[in-house]
């Protein structure tokens, strides 16, 4: 038997990443679960006739894929530049509150409209990462669903009794030990969410002030900013952050980099047309004050969803 | 097998299993399940191999169990516990261990090394240090031109990269030599005004 070419047909659900992808492949006798590296794939298949189950369920998912993240990168550079060529429209305000928006739709869609997938086999349960958005799950089982009732055949009947009958064997009915749970620690989340709304409050509060004033405030809270986000890494290591605010902590630290490196860039598109500004004129331009109420929203944004984490009934498991 | 909650782990309360869709009582997550018939089949004993008898042919590896079959790569036979079967051919585990022949697509590939991929990447990441481009650009033409009849990703099926790296590759390497020639000559001109 020579090896067939399978041809296959892409299933709904691609998860792009920076280094890491995944997608499903459905051929006319397997799914093919491919999980790519960037220059290299892994495939695992799985035989229609095997699937025994499709799980799918409601979770936050924080994921960043590449096209977003372009089209953020695009927002923000026209934000950046706009400001800087021409400072007196409101035009650059309103595109500063539209990459806000951006920012709110997506953290809204990761927390409330995302899921996990899980494919099961009698010998393995296997994470989709593809399917990580909740209307990609439905597009997915729709088109999955009659392909394996199509060769499988459906259930007749309540299949939960038929399911307990066939687990009363001994090897079926020994579940696995649970896990033990590790507490979750809530201080150095607090102090994130706390150091995140002083930054935006502060910023907002201090925008025509002395720049020693501001300088000190950025620097202070920076300081504690980074600490409690190091302290929020070594809880994931232990396992006792709540979860979700892993992502928090490294959007936190992402918005600050941003943030920085705009005010650089503001900085040198202002010595390349020559302008020579003291550091009171400079956080006093229009450009920078914009990019000053854009960080402090964005704090306030990423505190206010941060709260949502810590207050889901699930992030205290 | 319980069916488990695809966020927590927790198993499912099974009196809500039936109608598809189950709440966690974990975490409270709504899980929706698809459940098929292969969930309710048995799981299948291990083939218990019978002792062979004198004048019956025995297994290869087992010379006290009967054989059932003959492996359809290599020939030896093969007892219930060794037969491997695929399709509606029987393969012995030493023939699927290899993958050769017949047994070739017992053994799919479970990798691939994307090298279209690969070629892309060497001229356009090099860009970041652009004196390396000196290199990779003639070497990711080079290595598209070497690389052009491997196999590609099992689901992509053109190759575009391999094009896309060799039009870059080119594209840096003359702007390279423009670039010689062009401090050469400046150089000339200077030394002979």
């Amino acid at each position: 038997m020579t090896e067939v070419r399978q041809r296959y047909r892409k299933l709904p659900g691609h998860r792009r990443g920076f280094l890491r992808g995944a997608s499903v492949w459905l051929a006319s006798d397997h799914l093919l679960s491919v999980r790519s590296y960037r220059v290299r794939e892994e495939y695992k298949r799985f035989q229609l006739n095997d699937v025994q189950a499709i799980v799918v369920a409601r979770c936050p998912r924080f994921h960043i894929s590449t096209r977003s993240l372009l089209l953020a990168l695009i927002g923000w550079l026209a934000s950046v530049l706009g400001a800087t060529a021409f400072p007196e429209r409101t035009a650059n305000g309103a595109l500063g509150l539209a990459l806000v928006v951006m920012f709110l739709v997506w953290a809204y869609v990761s927390l409330k409209e995302s899921c996990r997938c899980y494919l099961l086999t009698a010998v393995s349960r296997d994470e989709l990462p593809s399917v990580y958005r909740t209307w990609t799950a439905r597009r997915f089982l729709e088109q999955v669903t009659p392909r394996i009732a199509a060769v499988q055949g459906s259930i007749e009947g309540n299949w939960v009794e038929a399911l307990e009958g066939a687990a009363a064997t001994p090897a079926a009915t020994a579940p696995e030990p649970p896990k033990a749970a590790v507490p979750k620690r809530y201080l150095w989340s607090a102090i994130l969410v706390g150091v995140m709304v002083a930054s935006g409050v502060s910023m907002l509060a201090t925008l025509h002030a002395s720049a020693s004033l501001v300088t000190g405030l950025a620097e202070g809270i920076l300081a504690i900013e980074v600490a409690a986000v190091a302290g929020m890494f070594v809880q994931y290591a232990r396992g006792s952050l709540p979860d979700g605010m892993r992502w928090m902590a490294i959007a936190a630290i992402v918005k600050t980099g941003l943030a920085y490196y705009s005010g650089v860039a503001i900085m040198s598109a202002l010595s390349a047309n020559g302008v020579a500004v003291s550091r009171d004129d400079l956080l006093l331009m229009p450009q920078y004050l914009l990019l000053r109420q854009i960080d402090a929203w964005s704090d306030l944004a990423l505190a206010a969803v941060s709260l949502l984490v810590l207050a889901r009934p699930g992030s205290a498991q | 097998m319980p069916i488990l909650c695809a966020r927590c782990d927790a198993s499912l309360p099974e009196w809500e299993l039936s109608a598809g869709a189950a709440t966690c009582i974990q975490c409270g997550s709504p899980n929706t399940v698809r459940a098929f018939p292969a969930l309710l089949r048995a799981p299948a004993s291990a083939a218990a191999a019978e002792a062979a008898i004198e004048g019956e042919a025995a297994c290869f590896d087992h010379p006290t169990k009967r054989a059932v079959a003959a492996c359809h790569q290599c020939g030896r036979f093969v007892c219930q516990l060794c037969a491997v079967d695929f399709g509606p051919e029987v393969l012995c585990p030493s023939c699927v261990a290899t993958g050769r022949g017949k047994a070739r697509a017992a053994n799919p590939e479970t990798s691939r090394t994307l090298y279209d991929s690969i070629a892309l990447l060497m001229p356009l990441v090099s860009l970041c240090f652009f004196p390396f481009t000196l290199i990779t650009a003639p070497g990711a033409v080079v290595f598209s031109f070497l690389r052009w009849s491997r196999p590609l990703s099992l689901v992509r099926r053109n190759r575009w990269r391999f094009v896309a790296a060799i039009m870059a590759g080119v594209v840096e390497t003359a702007l390279w030599i423009w670039l010689v020639v062009y401090l050469v000559a400046r150089v000339r001109e200077r030394l002979n005004p």
